[in-house]
């Protein structure tokens, strides 16, 4: 018999255990410091001697906090929304069919990857300005809409659906728009919901053209909210605490209502076994 | 219930020619077996047949109409697929009832359907289940099952046995020699298997390098080959091929014997050689010996005794014999 804890499997663990603790501290910190006054900041100590609601009573009543957080939920699900729907098709269609340029097409999509979002902002802010959408809902999103890091993504999940699942439904008459909702988009679960996680963290978190395309603070998403606690002499440490804390719970609630979807059992089911 | 008919079909990918100018015609409620090795093209001309695949030039015939520019659902024709294809995140019922469904057919209707097909099929007790939770066997009834819920005129199966273990592929082959009988409808079907293609149907086509060899009943294919790559490839085991003049003379291993153990033969010729292996099937044996260059495997009745490298004669009669041009290597 094996033992139990081998050498292999200590130095594994530890390592993992390091990680974790590097990973959690800031955010322990963060809720830490939520529940402190502002001259207890630089006290480390993890549980404050006299805790305090005070910050999330000011961030809720004295702030435009809850504005901004209904400004980010709209955002990120709309955003996320149309790359699932868009990305699932183009990836979907550049796997599954064949026509003239598909490879051409998909490179000029894979390239826009290695374009950075700073280079993308003035352009992006050029266009909205000229459709005369800055400082809209509309501003907000139309970068996000499609990404092509969700069509590579979805290109490659489609290619482990075997056509033949395709033919069949073809066969049974459904048509090819009918045969990617019901048949295709099932199989690739996983993925979407892979894409969907990722997507709605980024926007939930994007910050610099959220920055540069309100003005208003009742358009401000929660990271741009939170920067405006930060002032040219002092910032204050526990609001944006408090903000960031309250910001990072939908992010966790969605992670653990999701992962379990991250698990790419179900599509060999229906073919040989 | 419909015939089909095959018109100087060709099919080519770019350079590459896959189909070269095919003709065939199927008779209505006929079982038609399409075989051939891996390449030949089989699967692809049931793939046009289904309108999964464009045609390069031809045409194709399902009852009275042209159908080339048909798409799959109006074809009346319906498929069977050799990994199953069934939809994983859906019930038996669901896979079943999909095609009524997309078709808006009424659920009572749709109902009556599904389960007089599951009735026939024998997996009633199965409908609420997922395709994960099924063997190999009934995964392939319930792809049967959402071919003939659609009443097609024209059943298409490709390679449908292929991944099923010898056993069930047998008791599935007469299941679905049973279906035919009782359905009455057209059947094309595609496999590399000639044991299916002997068992199952009416006429078998041999196809090889996108070209229709013979197109017989079994036993037309298998006494009168046409040529000597469809003479190799019915039958097993393969048939014995020795060039003789200027021609190549096919024996089955059936039709040869061993010297003592032989009936009156008419025309009788023998061979000898060295014994180079021997495989012990049970109710028979096939020996191989080595003549000269050739060599000759016989099926024998019983237990054969003999050692390897032992000298031995067989005997068979020319009448038994094929022969096929040294050339053309068509028969003669």
């Amino acid at each position: 018999m094996k033992p139990i804890w081998s050498a292999k499997k200590a130095l594994i663990w530890t390592l993992l255990a390091i990680g974790a603790i590097i990973m959690m501290t800031p955010i322990i910190f963060m809720f830490s410091a939520s529940f402190k006054y502002n001259d207890q900041l630089y006290d480390l100590a993890l549980i404050s001697s006299e805790p305090t609601l005070s910050n999330y009573v000011y961030l809720s009543q004295n702030t435009q906090f809850l504005t901004w957080m209904v400004n980010s939920f709209i955002v990120a699900i709309i955003v996320t929304l149309s790359v699932l729907f868009f990305d699932a098709l183009i990836g979907y269609t550049l796997c599954k069919f064949r026509f003239k340029g598909r490879t051409v097409i998909f490179v000029a999509i894979l390239s826009t990857l290695m374009i950075p979002t700073e280079m993308l902002v003035i352009p992006w802010y050029i266009v909205a300005k000229d459709l005369g959408i800055l400082d809209s809902y509309l501003g907000l999103i139309f970068p996000g809409l499609m990404s092509g890091f969700g069509v590579f993504l979805m290109k490659q999940f489609f290619q482990g659906v075997p056509d033949e699942y395709l033919d069949a439904a073809r066969i049974d008459g459904l048509n090819e728009f009918q045969i990617f909702i019901e048949v295709a988009l099932p199989l690739v679960t996983p993925a979407l919901s892979a894409l969907a996680i990722f997507t709605f963290l980024g926007n939930w978190t994007a910050f610099l053209w959220p920055l540069i395309v309100t003005s208003s603070a009742d358009l401000y998403t929660i990271p741009v909210g939170l920067s405006s606690f930060s002032g040219e002499f002092q910032s204050e440490w526990q609001m944006i605490m408090t903000g960031a804390a309250v910001a990072s719970l939908p992010t966790i609630m969605i992670f653990l209502l999701l992962q379990r979807y991250i698990i790419r059992g179900v599509i060999l089911g229906g073919l040989k076994g | 219930m419909a015939k089909v008919s095959l018109k100087n079909i060709k099919k080519s990918y770019d350079d590459t020619q896959i189909l070269d100018d095919l003709n065939l015609d199927i008779k209505n409620k006929e079982f038609i077996v399409l075989v051939g090795p891996s390449g030949c093209g089989k699967s692809t001309l049931l793939r046009m047949i289904a309108g999964l695949e464009d045609i390069t030039a031809g045409d194709i015939i399902i009852g009275d109409k042209i159908v080339n520019h048909l798409e799959p659902k109006d074809r009346n024709i319906a498929m069977v697929f050799q990994n199953y294809a069934l939809y994983p995140h859906m019930s038996v019922f669901k896979n079943i009832s999909f095609g009524l469904r997309a078709a808006k057919l009424a659920k009572a209707q749709i109902k009556e359907k599904v389960e007089a097909a599951a009735k026939i099929l024998e997996i009633s007790d199965l409908l609420e289940r997922k395709p994960a939770q099924l063997s190999g066997g009934q995964r392939q009834r319930v792809s049967i099952g959402r071919a003939m819920v659609r009443n097609p005129e024209v059943f298409l199966f490709d390679e449908p046995l292929s991944n099923l273990d010898a056993k069930l592929r047998n008791s599935m082959r007469a299941e679905i020699k049973k279906l035919h009988q009782t359905l009455k409808t057209t059947i094309i079907y595609v496999t590399h298997d000639q044991i299916e293609a002997m068992t199952l149907a009416d006429r078998i086509v041999v196809m090889k390098d996108g070209k229709i060899q013979q197109v017989g009943t079994p036993l037309q294919v298998y006494k009168k080959p046409a040529n000597k790559f469809v003479a190799g490839f019915i039958g097993s085991p393969e048939m014995n091929f020795v060039e003789y003049a200027d021609k190549f003379l096919g024996i089955r291993p059936e039709d040869i014997y061993l010297k003592e153990a032989a009936p009156t033969l008419k025309n009788q010729k023998s061979i000898s050689g060295k014994i180079s292996a021997v495989e012990t099937l049970g109710p028979e044996s096939l020996i191989t010996i080595t003549s000269g260059n050739s060599h000759i495997t016989a099926k024998v009745p019983g237990l054969f005794k003999g050692k390897i490298g032992k000298n031995i004669d067989f005997v068979f009669s020319m009448t038994d014999s094929h022969s096929f041009d040294k050339k053309t290597e068509e028969r003669m």
